[in-house]
């Protein structure tokens, strides 16, 4: 008879809260099932509450890892609207701070799938490592989390020939702190023991879940924003997008992995060809028609989407946001079935899972459990009351 | 010579003290060693003595669906198991009273993984119940590499009396000299018992919390982390006063070659990732076990011995 093991919603192995409860033979895993919304914040509605300037800073907020992501995806789509262009230089800029977020949210997850395994020697000295990469996000954009780097039209500040010249450097010191974490990933055998074959996911069932991000291409689906729907300046950049077809958790490993040195390429280039010019274009009174419009960037953990309908005023309709940890942790209970409960912290890993973006609202009946979601006309009927 | 009936009492009053303070202190220095290893400050020196102090004097608190006799008596089993290991061991020139005989010290060594199978089980929580699971995998798995490699050194002295091997080895050179293979499996079962990595799998925090030890919270849980200060000494000095000579009775020496064994206990863990439960039992019933038996054979038979 299988025993419920809960994991969550506070758990040492959870960044942050979450339910899992899986059903555990002995210590395999026969059935898995997930539980979100314990961090709920109405981030959509109080999107269409604001002024389109005051929402670039409320969906940096969304997440705490890919803060530039929502804030990039958030310009384009209101620049998409009001048929904005922006200038090169910004582009550009745009490119290297959402490289440099994508290093230091991949060198964040490398340090939490080695405290997973237990391995916290290489945890630590990868969390150090990541310090460079957030220091230099502050020197650039003033902040190391919501860095308030974009708006809309272009980036709210520019480089000095002193941020260049620490960049260069910054991004070598990356490269060796890269170089370490590859030497740990391959040659440690205890590690690639417990990544190998554990949490398999196959083409079929990614593409029936639709997953994305480093997750899907790990499954053998070639599939990246950046190449596929480029946006800021990656159509002029030369890179190449890191396919793996095994499946399992240490594939998505080294798929993170050969990312960092993509990424680290793609800064190269930025910073080679980077255009002279203005940061923004003056958009003065942003005047937007009645329209719709719809966005995608490449966060770390994968697409992420946003819509946008406009009413004529200086607040939006409606911001819709689909988060990459969305699609992926739909994917959480296929990949754990099978597994032994020690590995499942590393599955739940693997897929760099994130909750405060994921979590909507539903309400559940505690008498007999029934669950419904609340609708956005049903709020405001409600409200009126 | 017989020790009289005063210094004895004196032996058994001290000596638990003496091994809970140095205990603690070697546990300080692991944390402290591992801590710098991982670029992180560590520990000030009385952080165990601290924990104790705090625990002992809080309120424990027993889940209503926890067995209460079990729950309250495996802390108070593993302290007497390691309790009584302590009084027999020798440190440096310190001789027991009470021989100690090697069986004994042994078999009083897996009390304390009794002890955390059945807080494990007895706590009514799934963490633990697992955990408790795992406990018993490696205990089973550990016990056969672990009393190989110690019997190593009994058959080569030809007694099972701790203090005979000790001073055998006082004559003829350390057993780590002789018999470095049996040492290693000893070192291997080592870091199994001190709960170390890559062996720290029943109470893996990423995976089960504390493992067995979820449910406890104040003066019990303040007896488990007494009895892991205890444990940070006898373990170290077992190994000491088998593999090295036991320090060349002096007790100097000897505790600084118990220092030796828990800077290379802590090395070993910070190099380390955690051991899945399968992988840790097939390691040491081939690996560990191998080279226990490759020196049991050895010296049973007196192949190639130098």
């Amino acid at each position: 008879m299988p025993v419920a093991l809960p994991i969550g919603p506070y758990h040492p192995a959870l960044k942050e809260n979450t339910y899992f409860r899986l059903e555990v033979e002995g210590e395999r895993i026969v059935n898995a099932d997930l539980k979100i919304g314990y961090n709920h914040r109405g981030i959509e509605w109080l999107a269409a509450r604001r002024t389109y300037h005051q929402d670039i800073f409320l969906c940096e907020r969304v997440c705490g890892i890919c803060s530039n992501a929502h804030s990039t995806c958030f310009c384009q789509t209101v620049e998409d609207l009001a048929h904005i262009e922006v200038p090169d230089r910004a582009k550009y800029l745009r490119v290297i701070v959402a490289e440099l977020e994508r290093l230091h949210s991949h060198f964040l997850w490398f340090g939490v799938a080695m405290h997973v395994v237990g391995f916290d020697t290489a945890f630590m000295h990868m969390w150090k490592d990541r310090e460079i990469i957030m220091r230099m996000i502050e020197s650039i954009t003033g902040k190391r989390v919501n860095h308030g780097f974009n708006t809309i039209g272009g980036t709210r500040r520019d480089f000095t020939p002193s941020i260049l010249k620490s960049i260069e450097d910054g991004i070598n010191n990356i490269e060796r702190a890269a170089d370490r974490i590859r030497n740990t990933v391959t040659r440690d055998r205890l590690v690639k023991k417990r990544a190998l074959d554990i949490g398999y996911l196959s083409v079929e069932d990614a593409r029936r879940i639709s997953v994305v991000g480093p997750t899907a291409r790990a499954s053998a689906i070639d599939v990246d924003i950046r190449r596929d729907d480029p946006y800021a300046a990656y159509s002029e950049l030369d890179w190449n997008v890191i396919v793996r077809d095994e499946g399992d958790a240490l594939a998505r490993v080294v798929v993170r992995l050969l990312e960092i040195y993509e990424s680290i390429r793609l800064i190269r280039q930025a910073l080679k060809s980077l255009p002279s010019g203005p940061t923004s274009t003056d958009i003065g009174q942003l005047e937007l028609p009645v329209s719709e419009a719809c966005d995608r960037v490449e966060a770390p953990r994968g697409e992420l989407f946003y819509f946008m309908k406009s009413n004529g005023t200086n607040i939006p309709e409606r911001v819709k946001i689909r988060t990459p940890s969305y699609m992926n942790n739909a994917a959480l209970t296929t990949m754990l079935i099978g597994n032994s409960t020690a590995d499942a912290p590393l599955i739940i890993a693997s897929i760099d899972p994130c909750y405060s973006c994921t979590d909507r609202v539903a309400i559940v009946d505690a008498k007999n459990g029934e669950i419904t979601y609340v609708t956005m006309e049903e709020l405001s009927r409600k409200k009126a009351q | 010579m017989m020790p009289s009936t005063i210094s004895s009492i004196a032996f058994y009053i001290l000596q638990p003290f003496f091994g809970f303070i140095v205990g603690a202190l070697f546990y300080w220095v692991f944390r402290k060693v591992r801590a710098r290893l991982q670029a992180r400050r560590g520990p000030p020196w009385y952080q165990t003595f601290a924990d104790v102090t705090k625990l002992l004097f809080k309120e424990s608190i027993t889940p209503l669906i926890a067995d209460k006799t079990i729950f309250f008596l495996a802390p108070l089993l593993a302290f007497t198991g390691y309790l009584v290991v302590l009084l027999q061991l020798p440190i440096g020139n310190v001789y027991p009273p009470f021989a100690g005989d090697l069986i004994v010290i042994l078999i009083f060594l897996t009390l304390p993984g009794v002890a955390v199978i059945l807080a494990g089980s007895g706590s009514g929580s799934p963490y633990g119940a697992i955990g408790s699971s795992r406990e018993t995998a490696l205990l089973v798995a550990s016990e056969i590499p672990f009393i190989i490699s110690a019997l190593v050194t009994a058959i080569q002295v030809k007694s099972m009396n701790i203090l005979k091997i000790v001073d055998a080895q006082n004559q003829f050179g350390p057993m780590a000299f002789h018999y470095p293979l049996a040492m290693v499996a000893f070192f291997i079962c080592m870091l199994l018992k001190l709960g170390r990595k890559p062996f720290d799998i029943p109470d893996a925090e990423v995976e089960i919390i504390a493992g067995p030890y979820t449910e406890y919270s104040g003066s019990l849980l303040g007896i488990f982390e007494i009895s892991n200060a205890l444990r940070w000494f006898v373990v170290p000095a077992l190994a000491v006063n088998l593999f090295f000579a036991g320090g060349l009775a002096n007790l100097f020496v000897f505790l600084i070659l118990c220092l030796i064994v828990v800077a290379v206990i802590s090395f070993l863990d910070a190099q380390n990732s955690r051991y899945r439960i399968d992988q840790a039992f097939t390691f040491l019933l081939t690996w560990a076990t191998l080279l226990a038996v490759i020196d049991l054979v050895r010296a049973s038979t007196g192949w190639v011995q130098w």
